[in-house]
């Protein structure tokens, strides 16, 4: 044939075969024109286009595209084609948003109208559509693999949509998480392993029966959906999907073989992804079964090691590995049985005839090895917010911080011979004190009033008839308020000690006076100079004691320093602790404390206070040494002295700030039988349990509190507080109201009512509480500020920019260096026209004041959201974005490294990748805050996560979190 | 160094420069860059047979197919590489596997088989593959660029878009010369074999 006799053919050829084989002959007939031998040519041409099939559609070169990947790692060829699909609709699905991209191509969420469900879209080269011959294959296999359909643990087809410019498949769509995502958070306890792998192993069966091999099984296709089901994904696919021209015949000739095999079925591409892929893959030897054995062997040993059984550093390396070299087996965990150690060795034979041939045996041995581990106590990883700097959990710090320790004195009453049993019914009312911090006049520099009365106190607390709340409970409640019938209700007590302190050159007088409901039932006062704080003190307790008809075991006595002038400085350094605290405070106080130590030797009354001055460091600095050290002291003092109950509980606090647990809760236990009525002893182990997981006994341990101290308002406030962390916003609303009617007067209850209708999402009411809180006029800063950020939050939420924006900035005046309060301002001067400058300097000033502290991870996570938000808004006005992106991406793994069960840590990681455009991984985090009791109401009225909302992964992932709260309600 | 090092070493020498610009050159039209590309491409391909020989004990026959694998990661790691030259040494590695494949199957026919010892091609296809070589020969002389279409998909396993790459022409052509050049070939080894 010639080449010009060719181009008369070749147009000709090419027209007949676009025409229906019917319609053919007539074409020729008149195209032809009568010339025989061209129309011969061109229907023996036309004859062999009916047995075409297969011919040299298996080349006898080609790669992967995992291994292209590998070759290059520009991204340009994918990235081309990825966005455009996003919102369009494509036959009658529409395009969600991309869930991933892979060697093979791209996968798509998308939603089926019709059936009103979400599907996975995976597009095919659009060139397959162009060739009947392959649009023939594509449908043999997808019908092979459809026959995998009724599996729980395989991923169905959907259905297969060959159109000539976007081909694509549709697959049933898994929420959850994948294999390879849970794995980057570490090995897998064997617990946790062996169900999942038990249900890879029966995909497998499955598979097996229906002769059909996955070939590219790995941790990315396998997904943990809700309920802990696996779902194998992509089985058979890595045959179909491969590229158009790349047909693999060989291992299943006998369904797929056509005439003229022999030119197709000697080619063996290399598929799978490498560090998977069996020995015989390696090769491009022919596969079977044998080589998803491998592949789950493989898994299995990474799942169970936090390390793949085979490695390199290039793929010639890891070919080497995966053909030579024997995987680590020291590397298995010793709790591992032996039989799953046998069978992980059976599944890596790199002999594929001395493999293990049936997965029913690997489902066997698992189904076993189940029955004989003990699942592992989930709830133990549930831990709890510790400093937090949300914008509710700011509220929840006051709550934190009130549960302050004051050195308890024991000196000079000798130790107790009788304990005090546990109370377990409500206390009686007229038995229950509180010490009020006591006014001062004169002398500016030696403050003694609140420590004075921190230390009577300590006094009068080991009276056993006497049940004395903690005077630091006391700093809560607005003091201002002079009507003393008020103030016993707010302070759930019906006794208080009150009094003034007044200095006159070296002259101290002593005021005091005990009040009921009613009136003064004691009234007088001690003088002395300055040296004699010891004696007045001891003259007063017995009076008091007296007044209250109280039987005290032994007259108590303040054992005097050595020196006299040591009381002095001793309340003053007592006093200053009890004040608004700054590190700078505390470490003169500490100064002062060590020099007095040295002159007066092991003094119980000074250890303690060392050991609280330690541990109000530790709190304000984050620092665990601090918190070694004021355990360290109150052990010194508990040694000086055993009656030493506050020092017990310091040192519980110091316990449990280092999440000793255990510790905390024997030293709060011991603190409890020397004083049965002490609510921080009781909320001390109440706290140590919930953050150890054990809800149930912490919440037991609440109610004790409640039951104790029923007209207290702390002890619900505290039940509250735990309702809340465990997102039980009605329950915790509930607990806080019950706060309001016992203290009306206290802003902290409306601030924590506004709290939990924010989390329920009634933002008007939030509002409307926040708003209340404010009128309160709180005497601690802190509240006021909340109750502005609370308030602006709740206006926010409601879109009213300009006013939250206001409240903000009100709150600022309280706290200019609140970073929360610039991160909202920030947020609300966002949304207003013109103000995205603005905005970004007030994200600006926020990092300023986060970065000099020492975050920890909610204050990493605060870092990492403004800098997402920097992000969004510096890409929305068209600002190089680049630097705040990479940061928030960094800030935010920092803080998940840290703490990576909090739920608020969790939805700053689901917002931070909302904001950088990373939606995938933002509903992946969305959903882990939900697991950890984060408010779905929340989700959906935060403004910057609306378009997650839409996203209708969403939709799916939310739905037993929905189930639950419409349970809750 | 051990001799494993060593080889790949060399092996990275070869790539970085040389490779990336001959193949700039070639898809920028200069046919001369590829007659010296060619036989870099060879001298690889043929190093990592013996480099894969060594390592394996000879306990295994090397296929073909994983060879050029390891050839395509080798000469194409250099970042410098893009799309478009990445796509064109995909078809000098499709115009290299098919001479090391005639070449094989020539000379497993004449008992004289040297390094490729190493690659194992199934017998009964040494024979159709030389019919097919000069089928191909054929088409070539009538249709070049049907001729090219094949050897890109065939030999070099190109996807219809790289293949249109190439060849600078659209996917439409291609798949259309595709389909036309089956035909002709299929119709031209029927005919030798009746």
């Amino acid at each position: 044939m010639s080449s010009k006799h060719w181009q008369q053919i070749e147009p000709l050829l090419n027209e007949a075969l676009n025409l229906p084989p019917d319609q053919r002959d007539a074409f020729l007939q008149q195209a032809c024109n009568g010339d025989q031998s061209l129309r011969q040519e061109i229907e023996s041409l036309l004859e062999e286009d009916e047995r075409l099939n297969s011919f040299l559609e298996t080349p006898v070169l080609s790669l992967p595209d995992e291994i292209k990947q590998l070759a290059t790692d520009d991204e340009t060829e994918s990235s081309l084609t990825t966005q455009p699909f996003i919102g369009q609709q494509l036959g009658k699905y529409k395009i969600i948003s991309l869930l991933g991209k892979g060697g093979m191509g791209e996968v798509y969420l998308a939603h089926d109208p019709e059936l009103d469900r979400k599907v996975a879209i995976k597009l095919l080269p659009p060139s397959i559509a162009h060739d009947p011959e392959q649009i023939a294959r594509f449908k043999r296999e997808a019908r092979m693999v459809a026959r995998l359909n009724n599996h729980p643990n395989i991923a169905i087809i959907h259905d297969l949509e060959l159109n000539d410019t976007t081909p694509f498949l549709v697959l049933e769509y898994v929420p959850g998480p994948t294999l390879a995502e849970r794995l980057q958070g570490g090995r897998m306890p064997l617990a946790e392993a062996l169900p999942i792998f038990q249900q890879i192993a029966a995909a497998l069966v499955e598979a097996q029966k229906q002769g059909i091999i996955h070939r590219d099984l790995k941790p990315a296709n396998i997904k943990i959906a809700p309920g802990e089901r696996v779902k194998v994904l992509d089985f058979g696919l890595a045959k179909i999907l491969h590229q158009e021209a790349t047909a693999e015949l060989a291992e299943t000739s006998q369904q797929l073989q056509t005439t003229r095999s022999y030119w197709t079925t000697e080619r063996h591409i290399i598929s799978g992804t490498v560090p998977y892929m069996s020995p015989e893959q390696t090769y491009g030897l022919p596969l079977d079964q044998r080589t998803d054995i491998w592949a789950f062997g493989c898994i299995l040993f990474e799942a169970l090691t936090g390390q793949r059984p085979f490695q390199g550093t290039d793929t010639i390396d890891l070919f080497h590995a995966i053909r030579s070299i024997e995987p680590a087996w020291q590397r298995l965990p010793e709790n591992i049985p032996p039989a799953i150690r046998n069978l992980l060795q059976q599944c890596l034979q790199k002999d594929s005839q001395q493999r293990l041939i049936t997965a029913n045996d690997a489902q066997l041995t698992l189904s076993q090895a189940i029955g004989e581990t003990p699942s592992p106590d989930f709830l133990r990883q549930l831990k709890r917010r510790k400093k937090v700097l949300g914008l509710v959990a700011m509220a929840l710090i006051v709550l934190a911080l009130g549960f302050v320790f004051r050195a308890q004195i024991r000196h000079g009453l000798g130790s107790l011979t009788q304990v005090k049993s546990l109370p377990t019914e409500p206390l009686a009312l007229e038995k229950t004190l509180v010490v009020l911090p006591f006014k001062e006049e004169g002398a500016a520099e030696t403050q003694v009033g609140t420590g004075l009365a921190k230390s009577l106190q300590d006094l009068l607390s080991f009276i056993p008839e006497l049940h004395v709340l903690p005077t630091a409970r006391a700093a809560q409640i607005n003091l201002a308020d002079a009507d003393p019938a008020r103030l016993l209700k707010a302070l759930g007590v019906n006794l208080l000690l009150a009094g003034e302190v007044k200095h006159e050159g070296d002259k101290v007088s002593i005021k005091y006076w005990v009040q009921n409901n009613q009136n003064r039932i004691l009234s007088d006062s001690v003088e002395g100079n300055s040296s004699e704080y010891a004696r007045m003190q001891t003259a007063l307790v017995a009076k008091v004691a007296s007044a209250l008809k109280v039987s005290v075991i032994r007259p108590p006595s303040v054992v005097s320093f050595k020196e006299q002038a040591s009381e002095e400085q001793y309340l003053t350094a007592l006093n200053a602790l009890q004040s608004d605290l700054t590190s700078e405070v505390i470490k003169p106080v500490i100064k002062t404390l060590n020099n007095l130590l040295q002159k007066e030797g092991d003094s119980a009354r000074i250890l303690a206070a060392l050991s609280q001055a330690h541990f109000q460091l530790a709190l304000l600095t984050n620092d665990s040494n601090a918190a070694e050290q004021a355990i360290t002291f109150a052990g010194k003092a508990i040694s000086a002295d055993p009656q030493a109950t506050e020092s017990l509980l310091v040192s519980g606090q110091a316990l449990y700030f280092l999440e000793k647990y255990d510790e905390a809760i024997q030293s709060f236990q011991k603190a409890r039988q020397q004083q049965p009525s002490n609510i921080d002893a009781i909320l001390g182990v109440a706290r140590a349990y919930e953050d150890q997981g054990r809800l149930k006994e912490a919440e037991e341990q609440y109610n004790a509190a409640v039951t104790l101290w029923p007209i207290y308002w702390g002890g619900y406030n505290e039940r509250g507080a735990f309702y809340f962390a465990q997102g039980q916003f009605e329950r915790a609303r509930k607990e806080w109201e019950q706060v309001i009617n016992l203290n009306p007067d206290g802003p902290s209850g409306f601030v924590n009512v506004g709290n939990a209708y924010f989390k329920l999402g009634d933002y008007p009411k939030a509002e409307y509480y926040f708003r209340l809180a404010l009128e309160k006029k709180a005497t601690e800063k802190e509240t006021t500020e909340d109750a502005y950020t609370g308030w602006g939050a709740a206006q926010l939420y409601q879109r009213q920019f300009e006013a939250a924006a206001k409240s903000f900035q009100a709150g600022l005046t309280i706290n200019e260096k609140s970073p929360l309060l610039r991160t909202k301002l920030g947020d609300a001067l966002r949304q207003i026209p013109g103000k995205a400058e603005e905005a970004l300097g007030e994200y600006q000033k926020a990092l300023a004041f986060l970065r000099q502290s020492q975050p920890g991870p909610l204050g990493l996570a605060q870092i990492a959201e403004i800098h997402a938000k920097r992000s969004k808004l510096l890409g929305d006005t068209g600002q190089p974005k680049i630097a705040d992106t990479k940061n928030a991406d960094y800030f935010i793994r920092l803080a998940l490294k840290k703490e990576a069960t909090d739920n608020e840590v969790l939805a700053s990681a689901m917002l931070v990748y909302e904001l950088i455009g990373n939606e995938s991984q933002a509903l992946t985090y969305a959903e882990l805050a939900l697991k950890h009791g984060y408010s779905l109401t929340e989700i959906e009225h935060t403004p910057e996560l609306q378009p997650l909302t839409l996203n209708s992964r969403y939709a799916t992932m939310i739905e037993p979190f929905k189930k639950a709260q419409n349970q809750a309600r | 160094m051990t001799a494993v090092q060593q080889s790949k070493t060399q092996l990275r020498e070869v790539q970085s420069h040389e490779v990336t610009q001959l193949l700039s050159a070639w898809s920028g039209g200069d046919q001369t860059a590829l007659n010296e590309l060619m036989p870099i491409v060879y001298k690889d391909l043929r190093r990592l047979a013996h480099h894969y020989m060594r390592r394996e004990n000879h306990g295994h026959t090397l296929q073909t197919t994983a060879l050029v694998n390891e050839a395509y990661l080798r000469l194409a790691k250099g970042k410098a590489v893009d799309w478009q030259d990445r796509t064109h040494f995909f078809a000098v590695c499709a115009l290299v596997m098919r001479r090391i494949l005639i070449d094989v199957a020539k000379r497993k026919h004449l008992q004289h088989v040297e390094f490729e010892e190493a690659l194992s091609l199934a017998e009964e296809r040494d024979g159709s593959l030389i019919a097919l070589n000069d089928a191909l020969e054929q088409l070539s002389q009538v249709d070049p660029r049907k001729a090219q279409v094949v050897e890109l998909r065939y030999f070099g396993g190109l996807s219809v878009q790289e293949t249109a790459t190439v060849l600078k022409v659209g996917p439409d052509t291609v798949m259309r010369d595709w389909r036309l050049a089956k035909l002709y070939l299929q119709r031209e080894l029927n005919n030798k074999s009746h």
